[in-house]
């Protein structure tokens, strides 16, 4: 179960390539899953990033931060996820909307594959945005650019697209004139609110995919309640997807740094044996 | 400095650094004599505690009627020398050399755009396993690569970036290693085989593939590495890291103190943050002599003191034999209660070697009025007694025990005790004891990064233990449990009320502490539990250095 079938690590993004069938039977693209490495790991919600009916996997981009990705980290070819539930979450409601943007950061950079491909097939004229520090730490490229009209680049240090981030090409694109009917965004908590602060001058509908500490995925637990419009959600069976112009942002970082104290203390006493 | 002069004679010059004249002792460079002058000069590799090399070049200075620059950190300093540490050029140069380093570090944060907002956001840097930017970085805070960009106002790095690609290095036990991110100064490899006498590791490969390493690339913990992590703490960059004190950022205080889980007491500096221990390192000055860390002191503390099975609330056992928490009076109050029901002759106490001296006095006055002075030790299953006049012949009598090291006590040293009744604890974590033992409470502890006082340590030193943290749930220090249960038992020779009274009483009684067993260097335990029980990758050190080399030395 959850056999771990591919496993390679792009600068501490780590695509893990996962045997499960039903959860690739039925997903849909903006879904999400919940794993837990090991019995004793925390559980953590991850986009599914690509899947394969034929061979039953789904592929998922997963950063290093902390002790429980650690240890999805170093997983190998071969070992089994202790759990992998879902799919999670409503899917993205796509439709016909003239001309889409979507943007991608971190694992976010996979994760907009899906909707990018399903935007593409809707008939929509799909520019995706990706982001890096250097022009060597994307991924997932050739995927994306066979579902998009248009693949651009930002770069922390210029060294491929322009220098900046996804919000300063989406600026520069709004100055030029383009129309956007449609903004997509998905990639770390800072990143989705400078995107849909680019996109609110012009009105421009923007969904963001939030990322907010989860439990169960089903909606029991609250842990990852956010303010939308000042209305209390669940990320998990309300989002992930929420207009970027009505969230909370104050209170979604604040809360996903409540454990940073257990989060750091934890490695005090965490060991992964001699690796050898 | 003043030590190196003596070395060196005390013969004196003078020379002009920036137009001040100043004197210098014979063989010092001009890096030193700056620095013992106020004068700063930027440096990446040199420190005044290491041998220079030379090798950062950042430290080049101008000296008149010398051709070009010279690295003033391998430059001794000559009579009359005209000595120039800033100017335009020397600052350009300076700026050009910072910009190749960083093109082989990763540094693409310090030219971002939203630097500052991200770094405002980012409070913490996040806790990556491979580090591509400095906001990922666990060295963000302290990083002199970062102080030397500002420093130096370098705002672009014209050269593109070569990441090295590096395989990361994180199968050692406590130590993480990202070489991409290393920029070769050498100061790990000067003060292990310098300072240290060790030399685990070197330079190897050559040319650009040049990184530091052990011989044949094995792991650390398979060559000479003691992992006393002298190394992380001269990294100027975040290649070298303790994994589990890598990620807390600024501590919100250090406190020197002295760590005594073994007779040496080397002392060191304790990190706190959320009021945990959340790392312990050297004082700064690491000079050869100055500092012998073992890996327990370095990398033990802050998994022994934030365990999560520490005992946190006094326990008591109800008379339906139930244990249940209760609150310190109550606890006290059933205490006293069943020690009453005894005379001092069916009383005995078992101190712990690991204990502060305030403690261990403490625990002894105790024995003396309530328990007819039946206090022992257990070193290496042996039981000692510090009172000469006792031995085991007053164990027959004993009804009641009190512990303060439960986990060292084995079966077969209860069979010693006939008539055993109860068994009151004082400790820090739980103890296994066996269920025909009857317990009737059980009081948490604090451990000697909770609590101030003093051990005497080896060569008869008394040194300082410190409060770095506070204790879990209602924990209180050793001494503090005996003082309360001592004064509600209300004996009238029972007279020590606080710190101050107990320094002075031991002042007055130094034997009580010089006969206590020591705790040797060589220790696997503190107060009798294992330490691999608490800190899992000292059970990694342990077993691999026994399967590797058959025996083990801090």
């Amino acid at each position: 179960m959850n056999e771990l079938l591919e496993k390679s690590e792009i600068f501490n993004v780590h695509k893990m390539v996962i045997k499960a069938p039903e959860i690739a039977n039925s997903v849909q693209a903006g879904q999400f899953v919940i794993v837990m490495g090991s019995e004793y790991s925390e559980r953590i919600p991850l986009t599914v990033s690509d899947w394969c009916r034929d061979t039953g996997s789904i592929t998922l981009y997963v950063i290093e931060l902390g002790i429980s990705t650690l240890e999805l980290a170093r997983m190998k070819v071969g070992d089994s996820l202790y759990a992998v539930t879902g799919p999670l979450g409503i899917p993205s409601k796509i439709r016909h909307y003239g001309t889409v943007v979507l943007g991608g950061g971190c694992y976010g950079i996979g994760g907009i594959y899906p909707i990018a491909k399903a935007c593409k097939e809707a008939g929509n004229r799909v520019i995706s945005i990706i982001e890096a520090r250097y022009s060597f730490m994307f991924y997932h490229e050739k995927e994306l650019h066979a579902v998009s009209d248009q693949v651009l680049y930002a770069t922390s240090d210029g060294s491929k697209g322009k220098k900046g981030k996804v919000e300063d090409v989406i600026r520069e694109m709004l100055d030029e004139g383009v129309k956007i009917e449609q903004a997509f965004f998905m990639g770390c908590t800072q990143m989705l609110e400078r995107c849909s602060e680019a996109t609110r001058p012009y009105a421009i509908p923007t969904k963001v995919a939030l990322n907010s500490i989860m439990l169960d995925g089903t909606g029991m637990c609250g842990a990852c309640r956010v303010s939308i419009g000042g209305e209390t959600k669940f990320a998990c069976v309300d989002g992930p997807e929420f207009d970027g112009h009505k969230v909370d942002w104050k209170e979604l970082n604040q809360r996903k740094s409540a454990y940073a104290e257990q989060e750091t203390v934890i490695y005090q006493s965490y060991s992964h044996g001699c690796g050898v | 400095m003043v030590e190196v002069a003596e070395k060196r004679n005390m013969a004196t010059g003078k020379m002009t650094i920036n137009g001040k004249a100043v004197s210098f002792f014979s063989g010092e460079t001009i890096l030193e004599v700056a620095r013992r002058s106020g004068i700063y000069i930027p440096t990446l590799c040199a420190r005044a505690d290491l041998p220079s090399t030379g090798s950062c070049r950042l430290c080049i200075v101008k000296v008149d009627g010398v051709r070009g620059y010279v690295t003033s950190c391998t430059t001794p300093a000559t009579p009359n020398m005209v000595v120039t540490t800033n100017s335009d050029e020397i600052e350009k140069l300076r700026r050009g050399i910072l910009e190749l380093i960083l093109s082989e570090h990763p540094s693409a944060c310090l030219v971002c755009l939203i630097r500052e907002t991200c770094e405002q956001f980012n409070a913490l840097s996040s806790k990556a396993g491979r580090v591509t930017g400095c906001n990922m970085c666990p060295n963000r805070n302290i990083c002199e690569l970062r102080q030397l960009v500002e420093y130096l106002g370098l705002k672009e790095i014209r050269y593109p970036f070569l990441y090295k690609d590096f395989a990361l290095e994180r199968d050692d036990p406590f130590m993480d290693r990202d070489y991409n991110l290393c920029i070769l100064c050498g100061r790990c490899i000067r003060i292990c085989e310098e300072n240290l006498g060790l030399s685990a590791i070197s330079f190897i490969r050559r040319g650009h593939d040049t990184k530091v390493g052990t011989s044949f690339e094995k792991l650390h913990v398979d060559g000479n590495c003691v992992f006393c992590m002298h190394c992380v703490d001269v990294c100027p960059t975040g290649a070298l890291s303790v994994r589990g004190s890598k990620w807390y950022g600024y501590p919100d205080r250090e406190t020197p103190t002295t760590c005594i889980l073994c007779e040496q007491g080397c002392e060191l500096v304790i990190d706190t943050k959320w009021n945990k221990v959340m790392g312990a390192h050297p004082i700064r000055d690491m000079s050869v002599g100055k500092r012998e860390y073992c890996v327990k002191g370095r990398c033990c503390l802050p998994a022994l003191s934030n365990n999560p099975n520490r005992l946190k609330y006094p326990a008591i056992r109800r008379d339906d034999g139930k244990m249940i928490y209760a609150d310190w009076d109550s606890a006290i109050n059933h205490v006293s209660d069943v020690l009453s029901k005894y005379s001092p002759r069916e009383i005995a106490v078992l101190s712990s070697s690991s204990l502060t001296d305030e403690s261990i006095y403490v625990l002894n006055e105790f024995a003396r009025i309530y328990a007819e002075s039946n206090i022992f030790y257990l070193k290496d299953n042996e039981i000692v007694f510090p009172n000469i006049e006792k031995s085991e012949e007053i164990f027959k009598d004993i009804k009641l025990l009190y512990l303060a090291e439960a986990n060292s006590v084995t079966d077969e040293i209860v069979m010693k005790f006939g008539n055993l009744e109860n068994i009151i604890i004082q400790d820090i974590y739980p103890v296994p004891l066996s269920a025909s033992l009857r317990v009737c409470a059980i009081l948490p502890a604090t451990v000697f990064t909770e609590m101030n006082g003093t051990k005497s340590c080896a060569e008869s030193r008394r040194k300082p233990v410190a409060k770095a943290a506070e204790p879990p749930g209602s924990a209180i220090p050793d001494w503090e449990i005996a003082i309360k249960i001592g004064n509600e038992l209300n004996s009238p020779d029972f007279k020590i009320k606080d710190l101050r009274t107990i320094q002075s009483h031991i002042q007055m009684h130094p034997w009580t502490i010089a006969s206590v067993p020591m705790v040797p260097k060589d220790c696997l335990t503190h107060r009798g539990f294992p330490i691999s029980d608490f800190v899992p990758d000292f059970k990694v050190f342990i077993e691999r250095r026994l399967e590797s080399k058959g025996e083990i030395h801090f």
